[in-house]
């Protein structure tokens, strides 16, 4: 079996290794593909990145492999898969209504609607009071400027 | 493994009894709990109503939504227990999830066009929303033609003729 975990953000992509690890602990036995996707690779920023991610997964000896892609996150988190022949896709998230999710939001929603896989989504940390307002106040002070001008 | 599988009359449901069998075959000990969300009835509908009758509506609804996937349960070796519960799926998807310790929350869900989506948002993303117990979702089928294209088009040309009338 095989589960890909692409790095969406990297904070909250933790969240989706320790589930993993989790499963992996339970008994279920699996290869974990860690996927860092950005609209232009940089290797020293991709290492940074994913060095949490694979500190945790070699800490339990969990087999993973690393993949490096430039382009598209949806697009290529699909394609990804497709040619790794993965069994499941685990996506770790940021909570709704924070302001990472809001920029997260669409990739989620492109591969929960493409992917033919199934996709487990783990939520991350729970949003702030203050992230959770901000978000609502920020986009009311945007309309209202738009309104305004 | 405790999984919770939220389930409604659609076929699409059904999707992860499937693949938790597939994962029971791999040698992972799974347990299903199935979950039926019936909704509130309106209080307007509420008030001329008795509520042994509405419960009794409910159950017969709930028993119609959950006879297929108890059907194909029953076909398998996994262990399983049925529910039912009265509420906003997403808030009490979350809240039998929490109450139950389970697991995961597998869901089989519809493909959708995303104008769709944003005036009736997806209960996955309701329920993903309210706990920190991973979701999985299973999407099957294809959105329509008629759902893509005709009926956006038709609200386009609406307007364009009441815009066209003024």
């Amino acid at each position: 079996m095989r589960i890909l975990i692409p790095d969406v953000d990297s904070v909250n992509s933790l969240p989706a290794v320790r589930y993993v690890i989790r499963e992996f602990l339970s008994g279920d036995r699996f290869e974990v593909h860690l996927l860092h996707v950005r609209h232009a690779v940089h290797s020293a920023a991709a290492d940074h990145a994913l060095q949490p991610a694979r500190a945790l997964l070699a800490s339990v000896h969990v087999p993973y492999a690393v993949h490096l892609e430039a382009g598209d996150k949806a697009r290529t988190i699909l394609s990804v898969a497709r040619r790794i022949s993965a069994d499941r896709i685990v996506l770790g998230t940021a909570r709704r209504w924070s302001a990472t999710r809001l920029s997260e939001d669409s990739v989620i929603q492109r591969v929960l609607d493409t992917a033919p896989m199934p996709v487990t989504l783990v939520a991350g940390k729970a949003v702030s009071r203050i992230e959770r307002y901000s978000v609502a106040v920020g986009l009311g002070a945007a309309l209202g400027l738009i309104l305004s001008a | 493994m405790k999984i919770l599988v939220p389930v409604d009359a659609s076929t699409v449901a059904l999707a992860p009894i499937t693949h938790l069998q597939a994962l029971a075959r791999s040698g992972v000990e799974v347990e299903v709990l199935l979950l039926n969300v019936q909704p509130r009835f309106h209080r307007h509908v509420a008030q001329f109503t008795s509520r042994g009758a509405r419960d009794l509506l409910r159950q017969e609804r709930s028993r119609l939504a959950m006879a297929r996937a108890i059907e194909a349960l029953s076909c398998t070796s996994l262990r399983w227990r049925a529910f039912t519960e009265v509420g906003r799926p997403a808030e009490r998807i979350a809240g039998v999830a929490e109450r139950e310790q389970v697991d995961e929350i597998m869901m089989g869900v519809g493909r959708h066009p995303g104008w769709l989506r944003w005036i009736n948002p997806s209960i996955a993303q309701g329920v993903m929303a309210r706990t920190d117990i991973p979701v999985s979702v299973l999407a099957r089928g294809q959105a329509g033609v008629f759902e893509r294209y005709a009926l956006p088009a038709g609200v386009a040309g609406l307007a364009a003729l009441l815009i066209a009338g003024e």
